[in-house]
């Protein structure tokens, strides 16, 4: 067993900064009558403000301070969000409260090519998820968690060096009582080294059976079940924005986020997303649904990302929008695909799907389709628009021309000869084609190859009825 | 000719204007002999403009013979506004698989051209055709570029005298006559100079 800690160092303020930067420096506070800084801004912390300064001491140094109090189930979602997230790199990840996850490894290393490659990896990738992280590795899990949270950025690998590293931790990483750490100061003991060489049975005297389970946990010599985090079944995810936003583009800097974490969940699941839903809340209480469609299963962000610019560039944003929620309501089954050298014909299909899809996005849905063929004698109804890709019987070896008019054109007559640009001459013909009577669209014509002097050829017929009036329906162009 | 000069001709320091440069990839063949021994079939990775004298001369025509060879591939043949409706069974009768067809209608004319660029540049379409209602010298650069990115047959149709006069796009053909009778003017092509009007003959079966 291997553990990757992500410990996320800055989550309180991250919690409120995810979706975007707030125009002014921004500080999370305690909360309660005399409330401390907990976490503040770069800005913030530029301007002389610390951690553990009061609240009014901080306005003092900065008047147009943003002070927020601190959100702990709003970092508990970060965190499981960030968890769903983390299921591509191994399907066991647990949650550690209050700000780190905690992801066993040891099967995923060949997968992403050992282990300094899987690392960095989770780095870039939880960049662009927008929190800072401090990684560790170790065979233990609450090792890997007091590594991580004291900053020591190592990977560890066997437990003789975990011990020597653990050794020099300050005894602050225990989860205790401030006063057993009080006590502990009393004593000189600093490290967990310090206390791991006193008597076992004085520690339990003194501070009962707890501080040493932990040291036996982190060590390795006391088991250490990690209760994994379980996906929901349906993704949706939801992210408030700082202030209200009308702006495409901020909106899919807050989206790119989620996308992100819905690529984690899909990996998990070896699933791709048939069918987006972006929903955007509007100050005013309505809502606007921004829905993407694909025609093969994807989880690749940049992709989904693509699509949900396009398909926002055209909608209409009735107002500012507070938050965003991303939904994947129709998921499907995501084919393996092995490594090959040569471009195989499932990959093409994939290629080509991505074409169709991008101009759906912008062109809408009917904008773009495919031909098939319909055996019908009728030449309106002997072909069909067709979701594109889609494969169609060969029909009967019939002369056709290469444009239909979308409805036939009456032509003119000229001493009881139709005319088109000049006088026709017909030079093949007729084609008798009735049809239809059943349904009501009955067709009863004599079809006419005729060319014009300037020697353009037409497809043209003749109404059998009584009108018996010309009309163009076809260019052989 | 006289010895000398037959020497002469054959130093490879002497550039003869009938040779053409060979330029990129091998063309598509067009079916039609006359096209493909003056231009070597239809470039791939070059942008062609299709100048109809009229409607109704088989100006689509001469390009069904290659679309059907290149519906072979996998990749997609895209039609974007077409004036009018392509018609499936006489695509399907020229020996075009038409699983490979799509049609794209786009309403603004920023919006067709943008629709041309993407499926040039994206190297998924084997060819793509386009009709657009306006085209500015900027535009034909932008899909020249994209043309040459995704390695496509692109081929954008105008009217006489629609098109910018001065345009760097690298092959202009001009159709006239009759689809019986189809008569091809190279006004432009890349590498080469002029070349006496093509006589394709009959591109259809009236």
């Amino acid at each position: 067993m291997l553990w990757l800690c992500l410990n996320l160092p800055r989550l309180p303020i991250e919690a409120f900064l995810r979706a975007g930067t707030p125009q002014d420096p921004l500080v999370v506070t305690s909360g309660g009558n005399a409330p401390l800084i907990v976490a503040c801004e770069q800005r913030a912390a530029v301007a002389g403000i610390r951690d553990g300064m009061s609240l009014s001491a901080a306005y003092a140094l900065l008047p147009e301070l943003n002070a927020r109090i601190r959100d702990t189930s709003a970092e508990q979602g970060c965190l499981e969000a960030t968890a769903l997230w983390a299921l591509q790199f191994t399907s066991q990840v647990s949650v550690h409260a209050p700000d780190s996850l905690l992801l066993e490894i040891g099967a995923s290393l060949k997968l992403f090519g050992g282990l300094d490659a899987l690392c960095s990896q989770v780095n870039e990738s939880a960049s662009q998820l927008g929190f800072d992280t401090l990684i560790a590795v170790a065979p233990t899990p609450l090792g890997a968690y007091w590594l991580a949270r004291c900053r020591l950025g190592v990977s560890v690998e066997d437990r003789e060096t975990l011990q020597h590293h653990l050794n020099r931790l300050p005894v602050t990483c225990l989860d205790a009582e401030t006063a057993a750490f009080q006590s502990l100061e009393r004593m000189g003991i600093r490290t967990i080294g310090q206390l791991a060489r006193l008597p076992r049975d004085a520690v339990v005297r003194r501070f009962g059976q707890r501080l040493l389970d932990q040291i036996d946990r982190a060590l390795g010599n006391r088991p250490d079940p990690q209760t994994p985090f379980s996906p929901p079944s349906r993704f949706s995810a939801r992210l408030a924005l700082p202030s209200p936003v009308s702006e495409a583009e901020a909106l899919l800097f807050a989206a790119h986020r989620l996308v992100l974490q819905l690529t984690g969940y899909l990996s998990a699941a070896n699933a791709g997303v048939m069918r987006l839903r972006l929903v955007l809340e509007n100050e005013d209480g309505g809502a606007t649904d921004v829905i993407v469609a694909l025609s093969i299963p994807s989880r690749d962000p940049k992709h989904l990302l693509n699509l949900l610019r396009e398909r926002l560039s055209q909608t209409a944003l009735g107002g500012r929008s507070e938050a965003i929620t991303l939904e994947a309501p129709d998921v499907a089954q995501l084919a393996p695909r092995n490594f090959s050298f040569l471009p195989d014909a499932a990959h093409a299909r994939e290629e080509r799907a991505t074409l169709v899809e991008k101009l759906r996005a912008r062109l809408g849905n009917d904008a773009v389709h495919g031909l098939s063929l319909f055996p019908d004698a009728r030449p309106e109804f002997a072909w069909h628009e067709a979701e594109p890709g889609i494969n169609t019987r060969p029909g009967p070896p019939l002369l056709r021309p290469a444009w239909l008019l979308q409805r036939p054109r009456r032509l003119k007559l000229h001493g009881g000869r139709p005319c088109l640009d000049g006088q026709l001459q017909i030079i093949d013909g007729p084609e008798r084609i009735e049809s239809g009577w059943w349904d009501g669209f009955d067709v009863m014509r004599d079809y006419f190859i005729a060319r014009n002097n300037s020697g353009a050829t037409f497809w043209i017929y003749r109404e059998r009825a009584s009108s018996g009036d010309w009309f163009l329906h076809g260019i052989f162009s | 000719m006289s010895a000398a000069l037959d020497t002469l001709l054959h130093t490879a320091a002497v550039w003869r204007g009938s040779e053409r440069a060979s330029t990129g990839p091998a063309g598509i063949a067009s079916g039609f002999d006359a096209f493909d021994e003056t231009l070597g079939g239809w470039p791939p990775g070059a942008l062609v403009e299709l100048i109809a004298q009229r409607e109704g001369i088989g100006e689509v025509s001469v390009l069904l013979p290659a679309l059907a060879r290149l519906s072979k591939d996998e990749r997609w043949i895209a039609l974007i506004n077409p004036p009018y409706i392509p018609y499936a069974p006489a695509l399907s009768l020229a020996g075009v698989d038409l699983a490979k067809v799509v049609v794209i209608r786009a309403a603004r004319s920023a919006d067709a051209l943008w629709s041309m660029e993407q499926a040039l540049r994206s190297g998924t379409c084997s060819a793509v055709l386009g009709w657009p209602a306006t085209m500015t010298e900027q535009a034909i650069r932008r899909l020249q570029l994209a043309t040459e990115t995704g390695r496509t047959l692109g081929v954008y149709f105008t009217q006489p005298g629609a098109a910018p006069r001065t345009s760097p796009v690298p092959y202009r053909l001009r159709i006239g006559g009759s689809i019986d009778n189809v008569c091809v003017e190279v006004l432009k092509r890349r590498g080469g100079g002029l070349a006496a009007p093509l006589r394709l003959g009959r591109v259809y079966r009236p």
